[in-house]
């Protein structure tokens, strides 16, 4: 982290893969706030007379095994994945946060409790436990998303914990309040930002796993419920005409390829951004 | 050494607790084995018959106290599909797991290292640009879906690799190349991250103004300490692993463990499931420790730590 | 190549398509169809029936042995449907011959079944491989669900659970030998991976072939090439029953409207492309008296089905929540979309195959509960009309006791389908089997949806395979064509 004379981190600017990032993620936002405005189509229209057409000018993605067209269906899907995001994101920073700052002012006792459960569910294999889970609750995309906030939760008491640790003991911090600087000013300017932005990072960077674990958790049957545009599934169903058809597998793995690399490059371009040292 | 021994004697406690905790997860998932393994046009007095036979009919604590004494001696039951022992159906699978497993951590790691150092020693200039975006595609990449593309390419269109199942090492290729995907993205990262810090020291600095060569410098000084990451994170990611190994063994069918798990669970063999969720569970746990050992055998300052 | 691992070895204790393609080669029954759907000997030699039809003779082959070398003689016969008649022994796929068999005793060489009731379907039911004759040894032994012994062209060899079963030749066998060293049955859940097999070499036969991929084999092209799809009119009907006990299903004018808002033949289109039949009836085309398709009754009449839900006093349409097994999930879908034009909304539920058993299974306060209104599936007894009927219609059949899932109760229809199954003479049955599908018709208990075809892949090189009317592949008089490599399905 790039920090002025008295060691505090500052941010930088620069970096292609921020941008590269930045765009990609505004651009499906935009796409997802504006594409179903514009297309004004039904995503689970079927024709049954017409499935799996491969593409042309009228489907650009051609049309699925009930004749649906994938494009519309792709541009109407981005909505529920930036949902998935959002809602298992937040189940899993809303309780991995309080409970990691919990444990970082707990006796010590129950921190080392803690932290080890955390620990263990952080080791234990994430799609088994989804898969446990998800068979406990029934297939469904809440289901499915509430099974990859479980597996996430860890990483987030880890985090939380550490930060609230290292910004107690931080040399930085002793300065600051050894220079007279008041209370508030130091949470507001130098602490906050230092959270939220590792925060962030994080949150960018968990996104795309997000994505990742619902497709494959749809790719085991056991995700969003029909007729849902959701892209991993609408991927695990595609794979049921490859070999006569690649384009209902091909296009919605492009789609979440092409959100998950935007996400990773923007959680990336954020932290080379903070992490001065790294740049040249 | 403390901490870690505390560790290891604290590992058969969390593995108690997790074996209960499982259990009675397993044991509360909707569907009924008994049901299940009838098949929906048998009668209900069969069922029954069938559900007393396999001691599903007992309460659920002499079912966990049955499976704890057993689990004791080394028995983990008998699959409810086909009465085989549970540990012989591991024994038989997991070789195929551990191979498939190993190889891609083998390729993860000959290919993330070196890549991580070369991305280093090289940081901003295009070698490092380019491994980087191969990495970021890499670990954006969902593992069925390459899969299904390698499969569709390679054995389907052009017939250079087998399509699925174990046999020569021709059907290593595709699924090792899907494992190795995410492993290799982190440790090279990993590698990249600990190297550039390492790189920076001033022993390092000390090193080359003594006019050391660089290969050397570069493998024998910082490469031992930037590992220290590296193999925690191997090692956390085994979780990882398993999870993509459910994937990967099922598209591949590959007759490894995690296929089998996957198997278990669609006809609720609750044996089976316990057995391997166990087996997963013990792994991760031995390798963390091992890791931790590693760790503290690269760097000794980790003992003051 | 098969789409889901065999669920025995023990051809009494399962109900699965693809376990009994596996079973064929190793077992055989008392008589079989040929390839044009007659009855023909094969361990009977011939057979007679009382004048009442309660009492059938059959006349064991002689010189017959099972693999572990017993003779299979008229006591072993005799013994292995002991064993499937006995109550004690909880037996899968005995269902119908308990209820159909009352008992068995041998008579010199012959073994005679004495009926419950007369049966017309009694010889197509001997068919079944449930009821094929296993070797007295293994049954005693109670190791014949992982090591099968029958009497087959075929002999087991071994069952890496998960990887594949293994046979080779019987030597020993009384009629044709087989041709093939021996056979490997392998399996995967991904109707893709068949496909690539069969495109690879990686499997000589696959069944069922997904349709998606039939018209692959029909172009020129590589797939063309190297293998060939053959379709065999298939008996499995596709249906989804609607639960009487729900509202507003318990209105006959509404499940008639969810029928007439279906378009069959897009579901044929889309869902089969092409390989198989809409389904208007309750009885599939293999039996006769069985309805076809009337004139524009397999395509949608959405007006008039918006009309009876307006009669019905529901034009707004209203909310049901459907249950259905993943395979068959994409028939789920369809039926959506087109119900969605008459304003009904169908949830679909997607369960696994265990839970799937329990919520359309289940009795009717815990489908109230649930809220279960359709419940997808699929049923198939070919050549048995009896079968076909009762366990889905007769009011004793109600879930959970078989398969009435959704609880239709109807006293007349309970006396004709008794009196169908009592008739020997064929035209009165038919006749009784018109005037049930008709009522059926009206009371619409279940939506009769397609029956499909089996569709099955060969490579090239290999011949003689073909396919039974439930959907199982026969192998056993397959050959290589030529002097090509001997390879297994």
């Amino acid at each position: 982290m790039m920090r002025n004379r008295f060691g505090v981190p500052v941010f930088r600017r620069s970096g292609t893969t921020f941008w590269l990032g930045g765009s990609v993620c505004s651009f499906l936002l935009l796409m997802a706030m504006l594409g179903p405005l514009i297309l004004n189509a039904d995503p689970s229209r079927q024709d049954l007379y017409h499935v799996l057409l491969p593409p042309s000018f009228a489907h650009p993605c051609g049309t699925d095994a009930f004749g649906r067209d994938i494009f519309v269906r792709l541009v109407y899907g981005l909505r529920l994945t930036l949902g998935e995001i959002t809602v298992s994101l937040i189940v899993a920073a809303g309780i991995g946060i309080p409970v990691g700052l919990f444990s970082a002012m707990a006796p010590r006792w129950l921190d080392n409790a803690i932290m080890t459960v955390s620990d263990v569910l952080f080791a234990f294999p994430g799609l088994i436990l989804a898969l446990l889970i998800v068979s406990f609750l029934g297939p469904g995309l809440f289901h499915a998303l509430l099974a990859i906030a479980a597996f996430s939760v860890p990483v987030y008491v880890r985090l939380a914990r550490t930060m609230l640790v290292r910004i107690h003991h931080a040399t930085w911090m002793e300065a600051l309040t050894v220079l007279g600087v008041g209370r508030t000013r130091i949470m507001v300017r130098h602490v906050f930002p230092n959270v939220v932005t590792s925060l962030l990072v994080q949150l960018t960077l968990s996104s795309g796993e997000v994505v990742l674990a619902a497709a494959s958790l749809s790719f085991l049957g056991l995700g969003a419920q029909p007729p849902l545009p959701e892209w991993g599934t609408m991927m695990s169903d595609g794979r049921n005409a490859l070999g006569a058809a690649f384009w209902p597998c091909l296009f919605p793995g492009l789609a979440i390829a092409m959100t998950v690399i935007g996400l990773n490059c923007l959680g990336d371009g954020i932290r080379d951004r903070l992490d001065g040292r790294n740049k040249k | 050494m403390m901490p870690l021994l505390r560790r290891a004697l604290a590992m058969p406690l969390m593995m108690l607790g997790i074996s209960f905790v499982v259990f009675l997860a397993i044991h509360a998932l909707p569907g009924d084995p008994a049901r299940l393994l009838s098949g929906p046009q048998v009668p209900e007095n069969v069922v029954q018959g069938l559900r007393h036979r396999l001691g599903l009919d007992l309460p659920f604590s002499a079912q966990y106290m049955h499976f704890l004494r057993r689990a004791l001696q080394g028995d983990f039951g008998v699959s409810l599909r086909d009465g085989t022992p549970v540990s012989a159906l591991i024994v038989q699978r997991l070789p195929y797991s551990l191979t498939l497993g190993g190889l891609a951590y083998l390729v993860a790691l000959s290919f993330g290292i070196p890549g991580g150092i070369i991305a280093a020693v090289c940081a901003g200039k295009w070698p490092d640009t380019a491994l980087m975006a191969v990495t970021l595609v890499g670990a954006s990449l969902a593992g069925f879906w390459v899969a299904l593309i390698g499969m569709e390419v390679f054995a389907v269109r052009l017939h250079w690799l087998p399509l699925m199942g174990a046999g020569s090492w021709k059907h290593y290729v595709l699924p090792v190349f899907v494992l190795a995907l995410m492993p290799s993205a982190l440790i090279l990262r990993m590698t990249r991250t600990g190297m550039r810090e390492i790189l920076r020291q001033d022993y390092i600095r000390t090193a080359y103004a003594k006019g050391l060569p660089s290969w050397k410098i570069l493998t024998v000084h910082a490469l031992p300490n930037a590992l220290a990451p590296v193999v925690t994170v191997v090692a956390l990611n085994l979780g990882g692993l398993v999870s993509s190994a459910v994937v990967t063994e099922t598209v591949f069918d590959w007759p490894g463990v995690a296929r089998l798990l996957v198997d278990s669970v669609r006809y609720r063999d609750y044996p089976v499931i316990q057995g391997i969720t166990l087996l997963a569970v013990l792994g991760v746990l031995v390798a963390t420790l091992v890791a931790d050992t590693v760790n503290l055998l690269l760097d000794p300052q980790h003992r003051t730590s | 190549m098969l789409t889901e691992a065999p669920r025995s070895m023990d051809p009494a204790d399962q109900n699965a398509t693809a376990t009994r393609s596996v079973l064929s080669s190793f077992y055989e029954t008392l008589v079989q169809f040929d390839e044009f759907g007659h009855i023909r000997p094969q361990l009977a030699t011939d057979w007679s029936s009382s004048a009442d039809g309660l009492e059938w003779r059959f006349h064991i082959r002689p010189n017959v042995f099972f693999h572990d070398g017993l003779p299979c003689d008229v006591d072993a016969v005799t013994a292995s449907f002991r064993r499937l008649l006995d109550l004690a022994i909880p037996l899968a796929g005995a269902g119908v011959s308990r209820t159909v068999i009352r008992s068995v005793r041998q008579d010199g060489g012959s073994i005679v079944f004495t009926l419950k009731h007369p049966y017309a379907d009694f010889l197509p039911l001997l068919t079944m491989t449930q009821t094929a004759v296993v070797s007295p040894d293994a049954a005693r032994n109670g190791t014949l669900a992982l090591h099968a012994v029958g009497t087959g062209p075929y002999v087991f060899e071994a069952w890496h659970s998960g990887d594949d079963v293994l046979t080779h030749r019987n030597p020993a066998y009384w009629g044709q030998a087989a041709s093939f060293d021996g056979l490997k049955w392998i399996w995967s859940s991904e109707p893709s991976v068949l496909n690539m097999a069969l495109q690879t070499g990686d499997a000589d036969v696959v069944v069922p072939l997904s349709p998606v991929f039939a018209n692959l084999y029909r172009e020129q092209g590589h797939a063309a090439q190297v293998a060939s799809v053959h379709a065999s009119p298939g008996a499995t009907l596709f249906w989804a029953a609607l639960n009487m006990h729900l509202k507003p299903l318990d209105d006959a004018r509404v499940r008639r409207a969810l029928s007439l808002a279906l378009d069959r033949t897009a579901l044929v289109a889309g869902l089969l492309h092409g390989y198989g039949q809409p389904a208007c009836s309750a009885l599939t085309p293999d039996i006769h008296g069985a309805l076809p398709c009337g004139v524009n009754e397999a395509h949608a009449d959405l007006s008039a089905a918006r009309a009876l839900l307006k009669t019905a006093g529901l034009e707004n349409g209203f909310s049901i929540i459907a249950v259905v097994q993943e395979p068959e999930e994409p028939m789920a879908e369809a039926i959506q979309a087109m119900w969605k034009q008459i304003g009904v909304r169908l949830e679909i539920r997607r369960q696994e195959a265990g839970v799937w058993v329990q919520s359309a299974f289940a009795p009717p306060d815990v489908k109230a509960h649930e809220q279960t209104g359709v419940i997808l599936t699929s049923w198939s007894a070919p050549f048995l009309a009896d079968m076909q009927l009762r366990p889905i219609y007769a009011s004793a059949s109600a879930a959970p006791q078989s398969a009435n899932l959704g609880f239709f109760a109807d006293l007349s229809l309970d006396a004709l389908i008794d009196r169908a199954a009592g008739s020997e003479e064929a035209a009165q049955r038919q006749a009784t089997l018109k005037e049930i599908q008709i009522l059926l018709k009206q009371q619409v208990p279940v939506l009769p949806l397609y029956v499909a075809d089996t569709l099955y892949g060969v490579r090239k090189g290999v011949e003689g395979v073909s396919a039974g009317p439930d959907g199982e592949i026969l192998v056993l008089k397959a050959r290589a064509s030529g002097s090509g490599p001997e390879r297994a399905p």
